[in-house]
């Protein structure tokens, strides 16, 4: 479970004190699917990076779980996200010196577990790349760099799942077929799914939308999953 | 360290670490090269210069050498050579004869250097040997020879001992020793002396034992002679037996390590340029592992054994293509370099090799630390990717590290300390700019638009907008040029003074023991061959007796391998005025303009400062003299420094008025002779017999041929250092190749033709360029200062065509290869560009 209590984060540009969270409160159950929605500018992308505990707020506080990472150092924010959170980015951030295999198994190398390699070919072989599990960034499509960052994402078995914009790169075709696997996966996995996303169509497969306005996030309560 | 293994590795593959790679094995060559070239260098113009002493070292003494110095050299594997100097009458035949300066040498002579002699008659025909004459021959000066006509195989006698006259003795390779020698020489086997029967109990014999060995052997050997205490025994290296290249070869060994610093600096800029780049690029990279949970001191860790990886790989081949690329150079300016090079020596790869891994460390760790902080959010804006701002503490790491490697090099603080005083003010210059930038910018784009050109003003629009990226551009440019004018100026000036110092008609004859009755018509003669003499110096011996009326004896007990020095009997002189190479540094010179000492009237003197230093002598102490039989007390009115290597007559102690009158003192004078007027010593001499003559013809050659390969080994690594500075700049535009490549691209998809983003480009090079250069005049005339004033001991002379000819270059360099540098930029079409970054 993810919780929020008064959250708030200013930035200041020059002379000028600008709100990019204000006062936000709310709950994700886990196993959840939530979208976070609005205009661009809104705070969407900062409100999950603070979730994720990639950054810190100027107020509030934040738990994962019985974990109030608010209250965390940096190193010891990294194990949070090292032991719960995986990430799906708009712009893949896949490394462009490793091939796609690589890429899966980067996360796994890096904290020493055992059968990277190999969990990272069932988890390629799973998003129908165990073709080009030997290719380079650069020589997969836009559709199939996001895939390997789905797999990467899922192969790390992290309880949360945080997307940022993860179709907001692709043809709607495309998406689509991004769309299907991520939830495909995510029901496999019983993941926690926060994603941040446009596309309204993507929005409405998750159980709860939030809209971000100003700062300000509010859900819709009306929603139901499709 | 799997897992940083696996990143180095992936790195690799992916070229990130290219440039860095490049960068170090290029730091790493560059430094070899130079150290061993330098070290060749070094090493080949000492071995050249210890001729001057037939040796590496020397030892002095007017008594015969023990046993167990020739059994210690031996144990320290240092070869060795007896000879022994005494003066005696040689007679010929016909009963003519001569006072003659007789040198003995055993078989071993000389260790370095060569005799030049000829067998014929006519001296025409000259040949090199390194073997001495055998027992029962003799080599005899050409003066010699021409005054008593004496013939190849002749007999003569030395004292009691019958020997063939051989050759005719050109040069020896100490003649420089030799030089207070007045009588001419007479070389001959060790093993004839007691035949001679001259070295009597009470003879002045001048026993030297010649020394040559390794380095650290030599060094070992002086400790031990220095251990004996024994007050006859007087060491001597090449430096301190010859002034002239002694300081010649200190200066010239002050210049390189100020070359090797300077290349320390330049590689270790080239490394810290390609490593920030490295850095910004791997941005995204931590950004992403961070999101991954990695925390900052793990990131650190990852980085830190890859870049001990990568320096370790990176020494090697560094060193390797130093030495091939040494040789390249040896081989490419052969016909410039007119002395054998030794052979290079293990030290220098050893120490690139270290510099080269302490530089990597040094310079490229910084960047790479400051990896750790970057924020995982970075993973979601773009915006972040390249802000990897220089902190204080950043920038103080990298002056420590400067500070500590310059030190490692040079083995200098103040030369460390003058250089950083040098970056210091460059990087304050930087300050100032950016501020003026800002200014600038607000009125000349925003208030007034003087420039219609579009290139123009967003040329000068992209200087402000990457103020920061171009701050740190122009620190690069300013010291890179900095160093380039600092050291270029220096090697000039230091070449002119060497030349100022042995100049063309430099006197390279000294007639001693002429006669007051003699000296008009000797002057005269001089005259009338068009001979221009010097000066006439009057001259006396003389003893110092008392200092403050404590005996010599007493002053000198401690003073075990000078007492010689001091105790010995001085030339003395008398002046109204000190001549040019004498410069008071303290006290005054007293002033007496009466023709002759009056009665009771107070003598005083002026002294040199390292003599008076080696006795404690100070201002206003009375020196006891004896002079002639008769005892005279002086005051120190001044101490002074004096110009030992202008070849002019010059003295230990000088008397503000004549001490003998009438015609107890003879004089000295000083000429220059050239080649073809040789025969007129010759003629001198047999006019005037009574006269003695010293011949410095020789040695002054071989000081300026010394000289001459001191100066072309000089140019020869301005050239490497240049070569280095052009690596960091090229490193130093390509460091800042990404986001103008990004920005052209942008402009070219807006509409923007080539020659448009071609001119951009040139402008702000160029406005970057004429900054760099600017401040570098100002680094280099602050750092010129002291290290003309202070290292170099040097005469400061401001160079005021450099704040013209500074700017200009930095203009036209930077301009230049900054915009060639960036030709990618303009000619990539636009999409690949946008696509690969």
């Amino acid at each position: 479970m993810i919780t929020t209590s008064t959250l708030h984060h200013s930035v200041t540009l020059g002379e000028q004190t600008l709100t990019l969270l204000n006062n936000i409160n709310i709950t994700i159950n886990q196993g959840e699917t939530v979208a976070i929605v609005g205009a661009s500018g809104s705070g969407k992308s900062t409100l999950l990076g603070m979730l994720a505990g990639l950054d810190t707020p100027s107020g509030g506080t934040i738990c994962i779980g019985d974990t109030a990472i608010t209250r965390l150092n940096e190193a010891e924010r990294a194990k949070v996200r090292a032991d719960n959170i995986a990430f799906v980015f708009q712009n893949f951030q896949l490394l462009g010196s490793l091939t796609a295999l690589e890429n899966v198994a980067l996360p796994m190398e890096v904290h020493n577990k055992p059968n990277a390699i190999d969990v990272a070919t069932e988890f390629l072989t799973r998003v129908g790349l165990d073709k080009r599990m030997h290719h380079y960034p650069k020589q997969l499509s836009g559709g199939e760099q996001q895939r390997v960052a789905i797999a990467r994402a899922f192969a790390c078995n992290a309880p949360y799942l945080f997307a940022d914009e993860p179709t907001g790169n692709l043809d709607s075709a495309t998406g689509t077929l991004i769309e299907d696997l991520l939830f495909e996966l995510n029901t496999e996995h019983k993941t926690t799914l926060i994603l941040v996303t446009h596309d309204n169509a993507l929005a409405k497969r998750c159980d709860r939308i939030f809209t971000m306005q100003a700062g300000t996030l509010t859900e819709n309560p009306s929603h139901t999953a499709n | 360290m799997r897992a940083a293994l696996l990143l180095l590795l992936r790195d690799w593959r992916g070229k990130e670490l290219g440039l860095l790679f490049a960068a170090i094995i290029l730091a790493t060559a560059t430094i070899t090269c130079i150290q061993l070239f330098s070290d060749r260098i070094q090493r080949s113009l000492l071995n050249q210069a210890s001729t001057f002493i037939a040796g590496d070292a020397t030892i002095n003494s007017s008594q015969p050498f023990d046993l167990a110095i020739f059994e210690q050299a031996q144990n320290l594997n240092i070869q060795t050579a007896s000879t022994t100097g005494f003066r005696a009458m040689l007679f010929t035949a016909n009963n003519q004869s001569s006072i003659v300066a007789t040198k003995a040498v055993d078989t071993n002579y000389p260790l370095k250097g060569e005799l030049i002699v000829s067998k014929q008659q006519e001296s025409t025909q000259q040949e090199s040997t390194q073997n001495p004459p055998t027992s029962g021959t003799v080599w005899l000066s050409p003066r010699l020879i021409n005054q008593l006509n004496i013939n190849i195989n002749d007999t003569v006698y030395i004292g009691e001992a019958e020997l063939t006259v051989k050759a005719q003795l050109i040069k020896e390779p100490d003649n420089a020793q030799s030089m207070i020698g007045l009588a001419p020489r007479a070389l001959l086997a060790l093993s004839d002396v007691p035949k001679t029967e001259a070295v009597q109990v009470g003879s002045r014999i001048r026993y030297t034992l010649s020394a040559t060995g390794s380095t650290q052997n030599i060094a070992q050997f002086k400790t031990y002679i220095a251990s004996l205490n024994n007050p006859h025994y007087r060491w001597q290296d090449v430096r301190s037996a010859n002034r002239n290249l002694g300081s010649a070869l200190n200066r010239a060994e002050n210049f390189l390590m100020l070359t090797g610093s300077l290349g320390v600096i330049l590689c270790g800029l080239a490394i810290a340029l390609a490593a920030r780049r490295y850095a910004i690029r791997q941005i995204p990279h931590v950004a992403m592992l961070k999101t991954f949970g990695v925390t900052p001191q793990h990131i650190n860790a990852l980085y830190i054994f890859n870049f001990l990886a990568l320096g370790l790989m990176g020494v090697l081949p560094g060193v390797l293509l130093g030495y091939g690329f040494h040789f390249f150079i040896v081989f490419a300016l052969d016909s410039l370099l007119t002395i054998t090079l030794s052979a290079p020596s293990i030290t220098p790869f050893i120490f690139s090799g270290l510099s080269g891994f302490l530089i990597f460390m040094g310079f490229a760790l910084p960047p790479i630390l400051k990896l750790k902080g970057v924020s995982p959010a970075a993973a979601l804006r773009f915006d972040e990717h390249n802000n990897l701002a220089f902190g204080n503490a950043m920038w103080l790491a990298g002056f420590g590290m400067t500070l500590l490697l310059i030190y490692f090099y040079s083995q200098s603080l103040q030369l460390s300390l003058i250089l950083l005083g040098g970056l210091l003010a460059c990087m304050f210059g930087v300050m100032l700019c950016n501020i003026l930038i800002k200014i600038g910018h607000f009125f000349l784009i925003k208030k007034t638009t003087p420039f219609k050109r579009t290139s123009l003003r967003l040329g000068f629009a992209n200087i402000f907008r990457h103020r920061i990226t171009n701050s740190l551009q122009i620190f690069v440019f300013s010291t890179l040029l900095m160093l380039l004018f600092t050291l270029t100026l220096v090697r000039t000036q230091l070449i002119t003074q060497w030349q100022q110092q042995v100049p063309i008609g430099t006197p390279n004859h000294f007639v001693f023991n002429i006669f007051e009755k003699n000296k008009p018509a000797i002057q005269a003669l001089i005259q009338d061959n068009n001979i221009t003499e010097k000066h006439f110096y009057p001259i006396t011996r003389g003893r110092v007796t008392h200092v403050n009326s404590i005996p010599m004896s007493e002053i000198i007990q401690n003073k075990t391998n000078m007492g010689d020095n001091y105790e010995r009997e001085l030339n003395l002189t008398w002046a109204n005025i000190l001549g040019n190479d004498n410069e008071i540094i303290e006290g005054s010179w007293a002033v007496h303009n009466k023709k002759n000492r009056q009665k009771n009237e107070k003598v005083f003197i002026s002294i040199e400062q390292e003599y008076a230093k080696g006795l404690g002598i100070t201002l206003n102490d009375t020196l006891s003299f004896s002079i002639s039989g008769e005892n005279i007390h002086a005051q120190v009115s001044s101490i002074r420094t004096v110009k030992w290597d202008s070849m002019n007559p010059n003295f230990y102690i000088i008397f503000n008025q004549p001490l003998l009158e009438g015609t107890a003192a003879t004089w000295l004078t000083s000429f220059y002779l050239p080649s073809h007027q040789h025969i007129f010593t010759t003629e001198l001499l047999r006019l005037y017999p009574t006269l003695s003559v010293i011949e410095l013809d020789q040695i002054l050659e071989q000081v300026q041929s010394i000289i001459q390969q001191i100066t072309h080994a000089i140019e020869l690594l301005l050239l490497l250092v240049l070569a280095a500075g052009l690596l960091v700049l090229y490193s130093s535009i390509q460091a800042s190749l990404d986001l103008r490549k990004q920005e052209s691209a942008i402009l070219k998809t807006l509409g923007a033709n080539k020659t448009l983003v071609k001119n951009i480009l040139l402008v702000e090079f160029s406005v970057l360029g004429f900054i760099a250069g600017l401040l570098a005049t100002l680094g280099a005339s602050l750092a010129l200062y002291f290290i003309q004033t202070r290292f170099m001991q040097l005469s400061y002379a401001p160079n005021y065509t450099l704040w013209v000819v500074g700017p200009m270059l930095g203009t036209l360099l930077i301009g230049s290869v900054g915009w060639l540098s960036t030709k990618s930029v303009i000619t990539t079409p636009p999409m690949k560009i946008l696509r690969s970054l």
